[in-house]
């Protein structure tokens, strides 16, 4: 029951748009039913997010063995250029800048995925909602129904 | 690397220098490990849960800050405290392979695996390889690496704990190991629970506040840094890097430790041994929501960061007291025993944070500090080793595979007496152990990222991964990290001849420390390539796997189990 | 109708034959006194911690046990053994799970639910081995003022 990648062509334009049409493609796609494979990202939710994995990947190759691979064929340049009073240029970078540009790159996929959730409509708060008891009963009763409630006639736990 | 190097220190040793470390009883600082020590169990042993009063209700939620300070903890191991630095300070830019590797690896273990493993939901690691490749076999070969695992990443830790045992407590290095393991394996069989979330919490804090406070404090004193010497240490290692080529060694040249190719493998290892390490990632199941994880991560690699930053600081600022102490101590190079500070025995490498604050002469209580923060590290860190052991051998072995009806007394036995028995398996080759404390980590590492790493991955983004594939994966990559670590190590234990490694060829292209880079690949291969030509994984798993990715928000009592099973259904949205 | 000394009585259970026993003894006791029985399964954290690791106790006291299915169907399957012996007898009993230390879940439970008899099994164990794997029942008699019936496992053998 996969659906296959030509489902995505009639929803490419709707891509462009976000905002409401977004939320609309959001809401028609049974996520169950998408393939999951990273190279054939099978919903438009997953085609937004591994395009940016894959950018911020390549990114993180170069922040991560670029200095060292730098090392490699410019030794000279490397290890002579100081930086920041004295630090050679190479081990500035391998031991203070690396480990910073994943922190960074690490930040901008968190925020880019909250960008990605709100332009599909997805909430994350509405599982943690302060009417709990509501959430409970409607889960309780629906999706895990039989297994949630071990007391046959009365539930001791509720407060 | 690290057989030359212990084979100085032996050398060493017999010219009556032993190391520079202070030995000895002393009292504040063997004070302030009570004290730490008291606060984690206190703590652990005050959140220990008298009756839950809501099982069905969700409670106070963990925020992402303090999400991200337990995985800092979780990190902050004796490898990272001490093991990094001292792997710097004597290998110079070929031990920064360490700093990148195992700071780098979280932003892979984000973007691919950390939202995702929450969905899954379950309780263990090889719960998700047993479920995610619906196999008992797959399970048990999961469990066995678990152990695995555990074991020599605490080996590690032991180590750590005996050196530090000789600074504070002035015994020999195997009464230290043995005394802490002790005191470990006591606490965690008889009541774990120092893995919770807000002890996990107290205890990044306790130690940032210890690793970062001797580290202002040695760069103050000396004249090195004033308020950040993260990027204060440039003159330093500048003029580090000219001692060392007065005394024939290269600090800042990248390839005169380790080849361009060795420091990539190392690298590589690491991170994605990140990616596979189980007890990482069932910390995942405790957060709320994928949002949650997301987040977590980001400021868990920010406090992973904050260590790491200082420790090719510590690295140099120890290397340059090494060479000329403050306090007029008896170092290696000062007595003549070796060149320089690069060729320092293995003893005093593993303890060149601590040896930094005492060489600074900086005040006993601060330099036991230090030390105490060091032997809390790996204490934690060793706790919560032994947990993920326990479980694999009572939930995963015990009563998955061999008596499904187990009451929760017996579970208990069987964990407790795992615990027991791994404990003192660790406690008995930490006092030998066969590499500085950074490569025995490393080499656990190595193991996860070729035997775990490609099943998570693959587990998760191919849906069509199927159980044939993930055994021979698991199976290869145990194969060959175990032959790489065993090429290496086994000359320490058994006389073979010669020098080194057992296989000298094999060790230059496939170290024990960093088996991974070609490790990986070919496990991955296997699995794609077995998978291809068995069957297809059955209907309900790989919906499974797409719930994993589905970004519907997931009720609080749903694992990806559940909502695929029952087609998806979700609560009312609001 | 007087009331009785025993109108609520509590049969924790574990599952195990141990409590079986115990939970004839409790039956019996429900019939004549016309008792509501209760039948309680306490998830142990403490073994939790060391059979799943902490990470689980902590989804426990999130509220998340919803999500721990394992789990769930263990506490059923103990209660509803209890469930189904008692309705030979035409005796209904309320099921539940707690989670946390047994001896304090018990008594917390047992003071919530006004129960008036704790009806539990023990294996008598001695020595080493109480001293290492402790006795739940032990502990519940000694933290609740609530009477406590003990139904020892091991028959007579004199």
């Amino acid at each position: 029951m996969t659906q296959s990648d030509d489902s995505m062509t009639d929803e490419q334009p709707v891509l462009t748009d976000g905002g409401g049409d977004a939320h609309a493609v959001h809401e028609n796609t049974d996520y169950l039913d998408h393939e999951v494979n990273i190279f054939k990202p099978s919903t438009p939710f997953m085609k937004d997010n591994l395009r940016m994995i894959f950018v911020l990947f390549a990114a993180w190759i170069i922040g991560v063995f670029g200095p060292v691979i730098a090392s490699y064929f410019a030794e000279g340049f490397m290890t002579e250029t100081t930086v920041l009073g004295g630090y050679p240029l190479n081990f500035f970078l391998t031991a203070i800048v690396s480990p910073l540009i994943a922190l960074v790159l690490a930040a901008v996929y968190a925020w880019y995925r909250d960008r990605l959730d709100t332009k599909y409509g997805i909430s994350h708060e509405t599982e943690v909602e302060d009417d709990s008891e509501a959430t409970v009963s409607a889960d309780g009763g629906e999706v895990v129904s039989d297994e949630s409630e071990p007391a046959e006639t009365t539930t001791g736990d509720d407060k | 690397m690290a057989a030359e190097l212990l084979m100085e220190a032996s050398v060493v040793l017999a010219n009556d220098y032993t190391n520079a470390l202070e030995e000895g009883f002393k009292v504040i600082p063997a004070l302030t490990v009570v004290l730490m020590l008291a606060v984690f169990l206190g703590v652990g042993w005050f959140f220990r849960v008298a009756a839950v009063d809501e099982l069905w209700v969700a409670g106070r939620s963990i925020g992402p800050i303090e999400n991200g300070m337990a995985i800092g903890a979780n990190w902050m191991s004796a490898a990272s405290y001490l093991g990094v630095a001292a792997l710097v300070g004597t290998l110079g830019y070929f031990g920064l392979a360490y700093v990148v590797g195992w700071t780098t690896g979280y932003f892979i273990l984000l973007i691919f695996m950390a939202a995702q493993f929450r969905r899954f939901g379950k309780y263990t690691a090889p719960d998700f390889v047993g479920d995610r490749f619906y196999s008992e076999k797959a399970r048990a070969i999961a469990a066995f690496t678990t152990l695995v695992i555990a074991v020599v990443y605490a080996i590690g830790q032991g180590s750590g704990m005996g050196l530090m045992a000789e600074y504070i407590l002035g015994v020999s290095y195997e009464v230290g190991v043995v005394v802490f393991m002790l005191v470990t394996i006591g606490y965690v069989a008889l009541s774990g629970m120092l893995g919770t979330t807000k002890n996990m919490a107290i205890q990044y804090v306790i130690l940032i506040v210890a690793f970062t406070g001797g580290l202002y404090a040695v760069g103050w004193t000396q004249g090195y840094s004033t308020v950040f010497p993260y990027l204060e240490f440039g003159a330093e290692t500048a003029e580090l890097s000219e001692i060392a080529a007065e005394a024939e060694r290269q600090f800042i040249e990248p390839f005169a430790q380790g080849s361009l190719y060795a420091w990539v493998a190392l690298a590589v290892s690491l991170i994605l041994g990140t990616c596979g390490l189980p007890h990482v990632l069932v910390r995942f199941y405790t957060v709320d929501n994928e949002r949650t994880a997301r987040w977590s991560t980001v400021w868990g690699l920010l406090f992973i960061c904050i260590l790491y930053w200082g420790t090719a600081a510590y690295a140099v600022f120890g290397g340059l007291l090494y060479e000329d102490p403050a306090s007029g101590a008896d170092t290696g190079v000062t007595t003549g025993e070796v060149g320089s500070f690069m060729d320092m025995p293995g003893a005093d490498a593993d303890a060149l944070v601590v040896l930094a604050a005492q060489l600074a002469d900086l005040p006993e209580w601060l330099v036991g500090l230090v030390a105490a923060g060091a032997v809390a590290a790996a204490l934690a860190t060793t706790a919560g080793l032994f947990i993920s052991a326990s479980s694999a051998a009572s939930h995963d072995i015990y009563t998955t595979l061999y008596n499904p009806d187990a009451t929760q007394r017996q579970q208990v036995l069987v964990g407790r007496t795992t615990i027991v028995a791994v404990g003192l398996l660790v406690m008995l080759i930490a006092l030998n152990p066969p590499a500085l404390i950074g490569e025995l980590v490393a080499m656990s590492f190595a193991i996860a990222a070729s035997v775990f790493f490609p099943v998570f991955f693959l587990g998760l983004w191919w849906e069509n991964a199927t159980s044939e594939g993930a055994i021979a994966g698991m199976l290869t990559g145990i194969g060959i990290s175990f032959v790489a670590i065993l090429n290496d190590v086994l000359p320490m234990y058994v006389d073979i001849g010669g020098e080194g490694a057992v296989s000298p060829e094999l060790a230059a292209i496939l170290p024990g420390t960093s088996s991974a880079l070609i490790g990986v690949p070919v496990v991955f291969l296997v699995i794609i390539a077995v998978s291809r030509v068995t069957q297809d994984p059955p209907e309900d798993v790989k919906r499974m796997v797409r719930q994993c990715h589905s970004p519907e928000p997931m009720s609080q009592q749903q694992t990806a189990e559940d909502v695929a099973a029952t087609d998806g259904g979700q609560p009312a949205d609001d | 109708m007087t009331k009785t000394m025993y109108d609520t009585i509590l049969v924790p259970t574990d599952g195990s034959k141990v409590a079986e026993k115990a939970v004839e003894h409790a039956i019996d006791l429900a019939q004549k006194y016309d008792a509501k029985l209760h039948a309680l399964y306490v998830v142990d954290t403490d073994a939790v911690d060391i059979g799943l690791g902490t990470e689980q106790v902590e989804r426990i006291k999130a509220g998340k046990f919803g999500e721990m299915e394992e789990l769930q169907n263990r506490a059923k399957k103990a209660t509803n053994a209890v469930g189904e012996a008692a309705a030979e007898h035409g005796i209904e009993v309320i099921e539940d799970v707690a989670a946390g230390r047994p001896h304090r879940s018990i008594d917390e439970y047992a003071k919530k639910n006004d129960i008036d008899l704790i009806v539990m099994g023990s294996k008598g164990r001695s020595g080493v081995r109480r001293a290492l794997l402790g006795s739940v029942t032990e502990r519940t008699l000694r933290s609740t003022y609530i009477p406590v019936l003990v139904v020892d496992f091991r028959e007579e053998d004199d």
